[in-house]
């Protein structure tokens, strides 16, 4: 029981993509004997009814999407916990739970982690829509005790999902947004638990049309098949979840060109295709996960949960490729006014603004223009095979497959309970470029389209045919549609993890150790030699193993029967990921320095109080992080290729405090306040290993300055009120305030080198010098939300016993004020002009929040 | 017992208020680094006028910028200077000032860079063509391989000297240095000139400066320099610039074989509001020469 009560006061939860949910506190928990909750929300079906529906849209699909505007999640608490007061949104903010990367959270399925072991995001993308999967959850903050995952940093949620634990209920439900999509349809049956203890839940959910941003789009089909069969005390399952996506986004803008367009919804990804409308970057998903869960409750105090789950991914991005050319991009730096007025050309830069203020194609893909250049090649071209492509679209594949066991035993002894766990995985990702779209041309030429030959490198002299291929084996390979080029290699990831945890509660004690090991296994396999690399391209890379541990602890005392304070400890270290352990996978085996793990130590200590009327709960914590690693790739203009930062040794302090107030007003009204005050920042000058993909000799060393300067990304600060209404007639109506602020852009690490201000006199213009290490901060951001529902029992019933039918509304509004200029996130590119060591060469790309946008669902259920 | 509730909202108060400072550290160029070599060394290592040198060994020369292109009367050339000498180093770029302005200490690592001579004017660059060798500016792009950037605005102080002390010999300890002559005044002829030709007609143009005792010294600038439209003074006064040789070996008369040369880095630095000498210095040179030729 103690447990759970501190299980609920994890009250913030934010799920991995930059959302939050601060998710208050369990009411029942605190208000055991009030009247205002036994008043307000009667524990009626009617209520439970809009549990379902109040799952709006969490856009989750694309753990790489952290970066796009973001529509409300919406996890809710646990059924009871319910309604209205509990969760506040902060609508497309970047707000991370105290300024965390997204992945210290992590998300469960029955007791089992969802993710891939590649870049270890929490696997939302699994549920491809299904919201409502994601209503029966525990949500347990990682430092504290926990009883289905080991913990850590951040916060876990584990969703229960049987096909007994549903209601027997038949579903349809339609809701219409204008958010990432337009239209959502969602057909639920549940048989529930019969006389046979056979139970079979199906949910199809399909989410179509246009997204609040020009020439954004997401289609999407996901399908859940649950079988449960309970034999004695044994409770068998089988989850299928699969379906498919297609997902056209909108991208973070320059603010030129955002104002040339004159729209607050331009996105200069799209263009006309034959006077069609296109977007260049679709991220199309398939997915297929299944698991099988065994539950055996051994007696009234012991259980054993078994899981086996297999998932089968493919992911597929699109985007431009091309050579000798441009880039096609609108936004290309060297197509805007702003860059004819850095070189001091303002007659030109003013004609080119007129021009694209009344031209806003100009502003869009010119996929005419593209088609136009493959037809004069082929008037060129005295090759038979046809028109080599200068640009296509391309696509860039990632196939996963992954086989996962776990199995948790919990036992409770009278003053003590005991959890042992364990979770082993292994999976395969395929990773390779295919040619989605020649343009009109016959075929690409699978050659390093980068590759600089101006260059004067000694070691280039030897073979420069070679040198410039991808794949010595096959060398000038014409690429025609759906064949793979560039690159093609599989990364083997394994990971093991053991646990063990022990809760120890007394009279006005509780203490908590926790313990658990973590191996990593990690290896890539090539298939491609390449020629710049070609030793060490091709085959099996080195066998990388790892091994974790982390350990916390915490005390809890009662200092009398309203008020309770505790104190957590916890320490741990964690294996590289992947993707930061490979320098370049696309490329080579190259590994960047593995000898240090990530270090973190986490304190932080509470105060509780609940009485009827109000319950309080402050916090501060202090976490420490040593040798975080991060690679940033990107366009290196001093090389004249891509090529990447590599960040080892990053070191990072985040302290603050979060408070959450709930207060029970007369009149059926509940006021709650929510904040978190945090300052996350840079503790030291990490060394950054730089690499470029166009030669295998650089590689230099370069100090980053990043000490002292503030964690990107999310807001550090945050503050929510809300005031909700509950009506006994069960409808109920809720206000947010939430404002967020001190949040910066997240910061390029060549500006804040000493080559990026080598030619700045600091005695003359140290103005400037500040002005390129400056972080970017952006302005507050304040939404007015309101969200709303009323459930309607209805005079018939189909089945015998209690199965009214019920009509239920959802309705949500975000950023009720239309306030259309809120940046919701920004990032410095990457790119740096060394030559003329301004920053505004490459400025920063905004991503916006939505204006006013809502959501509004109807569900019949019986 | 109540005091942890009071404890905990004063903390939470206090965190409230407390407000978050960004202290950014800065990156120091570091200026410890000297040369292994003094660049009159390196020059003197530089034996026969007309030939090229490429620096095999480990030579480095340490310099402060006494001269770039900002005025356009250097073009594709800084010129550094250290205790012992100066030395110009050809670039190939433009607005070369922005990296190397006046006052910056540069580190040179030579290995690999050639020297060569324009009339014992000794240059640092880049060879090409073995059979036919031409020196031709560092690409811009590599001369982050040579060129170490240093701190900025040391304070180097012109060295004052008469026209006498200069030569034109290939180690002429003031070639390529920052030199400042005093008493000089140029000819009556030259009269309401400009500097240089500010249409471009010819690409550059020389006045002669003469001292009292009748010595001489040639003021060329550049017609594309900021500095051709400015007028030619008449007075006599003092001059700032870099001095370098321009030894004509084809012609045989010494007097104007040994033509010394100074470049101004700005109009600043042409000083001329004294007084003209009492004697005429063009006369006193002419009898000079007289003199010469008898002998």
């Amino acid at each position: 029981m103690k447990i759970q009560i501190l299980a609920l006061w994890s009250y913030i939860l934010f799920s991995g993509n930059e959302f939050i949910i601060f998710q208050s506190f369990a009411q029942e928990q605190l208000y055991p004997k009030s009247i205002y909750h036994k008043r307000l929300r009667p524990d009626s079906l009617a209520f439970k009814e809009l549990n379902y529906i109040e799952f709006d849209e969490n856009e989750t699909e694309d753990e790489e999407t952290s970066y796009t505007t973001k529509t409300n999640p919406i996890l809710r608490g646990n059924a009871d916990v319910l309604v209205k007061n509990s969760a506040f949104i902060f609508n497309g903010s970047g707000f991370r739970f105290r300024g965390y990367d997204f992945r210290e959270n992590q998300l469960y399925l029955n007791g089992m982690p969802i993710r891939n072991l590649e870049r270890k995001y929490p696997g939302y993308n699994y549920f491809l829509g299904i919201t409502e999967l994601l209503y029966s959850k525990t949500i347990e903050r990682g430092n504290n005790s926990t009883t289905f995952t080991p913990g850590g940093l951040g916060v876990f949620t584990n969703f229960s999902v049987n096909a007994h634990e549903f209601n027997p209920k038949l579903r349809l439900r339609y809701s219409s947004a204008n958010r990432s999509y337009r239209h959502r349809v969602s057909l639920n049956y549940h048989s529930g638990i019969g006389k046979s203890k056979w139970a079979i839940s199906n949910i199809l959910t399909g989410r179509f049309g246009k997204g609040y941003f020009d020439g954004t789009f997401l289609n999407s089909i996901g399908g859940y098949l649950g079988l449960s069969k309970i034999i004695d005390n044994h409770s068998l399952s089988l989850n299928i979840l699969g379906g498919l996506l297609n997902n056209a986004r909108p991208s973070a803008t320059l603010l030129e060109t955002r104002a040339l367009a004159n729209s607050l919804r331009y996105n200069p990804l799209w263009g006309l295709d034959h006077n069609k409308e296109r977007n260049s970057r679709i991220q199309s998903l398939y997915q297929l996960y299944s698991q099988f869960s065994h539950t055996w409750r051994i007696n009234t105090n012991a259980e054993l949960k078994n899981n086996l789950s297999f998932t089968i991914n493919s992911q597929v991005n699109s985007s431009f490729d091309w050579f000798d050319g441009t880039n096609p991009s609108p936004e290309y730096y060297r197509k805007l006014p702003s860059f004819y007025q850095l070189k001091n050309q303002q007659s030109v830069a003013d004609l080119l603004k007129t021009f694209l203020k009344d031209n806003h194609n100009a502003l869009q893909v010119n996929f005419a223009k593209i088609r136009d250049i493959h037809k004069n090649v082929q008037n060129n071209s005295e090759d038979n095979s046809g028109i080599r492509a200068h640009y296509i679209i391309a696509e860039r594949v990632v196939n996963r497959q992954q086989i996962a066991i776990s199995s948790t035993y919990s036992r409770k002894f009278s003053s003590f309970s005991l959890y042992l766990g364990l979770f082993s995985a292994g999976e395969k990702s395929n990773n390779f470029m295919r040619v989605g779209d020649l343009l009109g041309a016959n075929y690409w030429l699978d050659v390093n389209n980068f590759f600089p030959t101006d260059l004067l490198h000694e070691s280039y002299d030897e073979n420069p045919e070679q040198l410039v291929q991808n794949n010595l084996l096959s060398p000038n390979r014409k690429v025609k549609t759906g064949e793979k080029y560039r690159y093609n290699y599989d990364l083997f990831l394994l990971n093991n993890q053991l646990w063990v945890q022990g809760i120890l509660s007394l009279e006005k004690i509780e203490l908590h150790l926790g313990l658990s090991m973590d191996h990593d296994l990690y290896f890539r396999q090539g298939h491609t030699k390449n020629g710049l690399f070609p030793n060490n391209s091709l085959g099996r890379s080195q066998i990388n193993n790892f091994l974790s541990h982390q350990q916390k602890i915490g005390l809890s005392y009662k200092v009398n029967g309203k008020n309770h304070i505790y104190i957590n400890a916890l320490h741990n270290s964690q294996a590289p990921l992947a993707e930061n352990l490979f320098t370049a996978a696309y490329l080579n085996n190259i590994i960047t320095d593995k000898s240090k793990l990530t270090h973190n130590y986490n304190i932080e200590t509470g105060y509780q109080h609940r009485s009827e009327l109000l319950a309080l709960h402050i916090d501060f914590f202090l976490t420490h992080s040593r040798n975080v690693r991060h690679i940033y790739r990107f366009y290196n203009d001093e090389f004249l290729s891509f090529g990447q930062y590599s960040l080892p040794n990053i070191h990072k302090i985040y302290y603050g405090t979060e408070l959450g107030a709930e207060i029970q007003l007369p009149l059926h009204l509940n006021l709650s306040l929510i904040t978190s005050i945090g300052n996350y920042r840079y503790i030291n000058n990490p060394t950054a290993i730089i690499t470029a993909d166009n030669s295998p000799n650089i590689s230099q060393t370069e100090t980053i300055y990043f000490k002292n300067l503030p964690i990107e990304g999310s807001s550090q600060n945050a503050y929510a009120v809300s005031l909700f209404y509950y009506d006994p007639n069960f409808w109920y109506v809720g206000i947010h305030n939430v404002i967020t602020h001190n949040q910066y852009a997240y910061m390029n690490p060549v500006r804040r080198s000493l080559p990026a201000i080598i030619d700045i006199n600091p005695n003359k213009d140290q103005a400037k010098i500040n002005e390129i290490f400056q972080p970017l901060k952006l302005p507050l951001q304040y939404f007015l939300n309101l969200t709303g529902g009323y459930s309607k029992r209805l005079k018939f019933k189909f089945s015998n016993k209690d199965n009214y039918g019920y009509l239920s509304f959802y309705l949500n509004v975000q950023n009720l004020l239309n306030r259309q200029n809120i940046i919701s996130n920004a990032f410095e590119q990457l790119r740096y002009d060394f030559r003329r060591q301004n920053p505004n060469t490459f400025p920063a790309r905004y991503m916006f929040a939505m204006g006013i946008n809502y959501s509004l669902s109807v569900a019949f259920s019986f | 017992m109540r005091i942890f509730p009071l404890v905990y909202v004063l903390g939470y108060i206090c965190l409230f208020f407390s407000c978050q400072k960004n202290e950014i550290t800065f990156p120091k160029i570091s200026d410890d680094e000297t040369g292994n070599t003094s660049i009159m060394e390196l020059k003197k290592q530089y034996k026969n006028p007309g030939t090229f040198w490429t620096i095999t060994e480990d030579i480095r020369i340490s310099g402060i910028v006494i001269a770039n292109d900002e005025n356009g009367n250097f073009y594709k050339k800084i010129i550094i200077q250290d205790s012992s000498g100066g030395i110009a180093i050809n670039i190939d770029g433009y607005e070369l000032y922005k990296e190397y302005p006046i006052g910056r200490k540069l580190n040179i690592n030579c290995k690999n860079l050639t020297l060569n001579d324009y009339a014992h004017s000794i240059n640092l660059g880049f060879k090409i063509n073995e059979d036919q060798p031409l020196l031709l500016p560092i690409p811009r792009k590599i001369t982050g391989n040579y060129i170490k950037k240093g701190g900025f605005d040391y304070d180097l102080k012109p060295r004052l000297v008469t026209i006498s002390q200069l030569s034109t010999d290939l180690h002429d300890s003031h070639q390529n240095t920052l030199v400042k002559l005093e008493g000089l005044q140029p000819s009556m002829r030259d009269k309401n000139k400009t500097l240089a030709d500010p249409n471009k007609r010819w690409p550059s143009s020389s006045y002669t400066l003469y001292d009292c005792q009748g010595n001489i010294l040639v003021l060329r600038t550049s017609s594309y320099s900021n500095l051709a439209s400015e007028p030619l003074p008449t007075d006599n006064g003092s001059i700032i610039g870099i001095f370098t040789p321009y030894f004509q070996e084809k012609i045989a008369d010494k007097a104007k074989r040994d033509e010394k040369n100074i470049t101004l880095r700005n109009i600043n630095e042409l000083d001329f509001s004294n007084p003209r000498c009492n004697n005429n210095p063009e006369e006193l040179r002419k009898a000079k020469q007289k003199r010469t030729k008898k002998y």
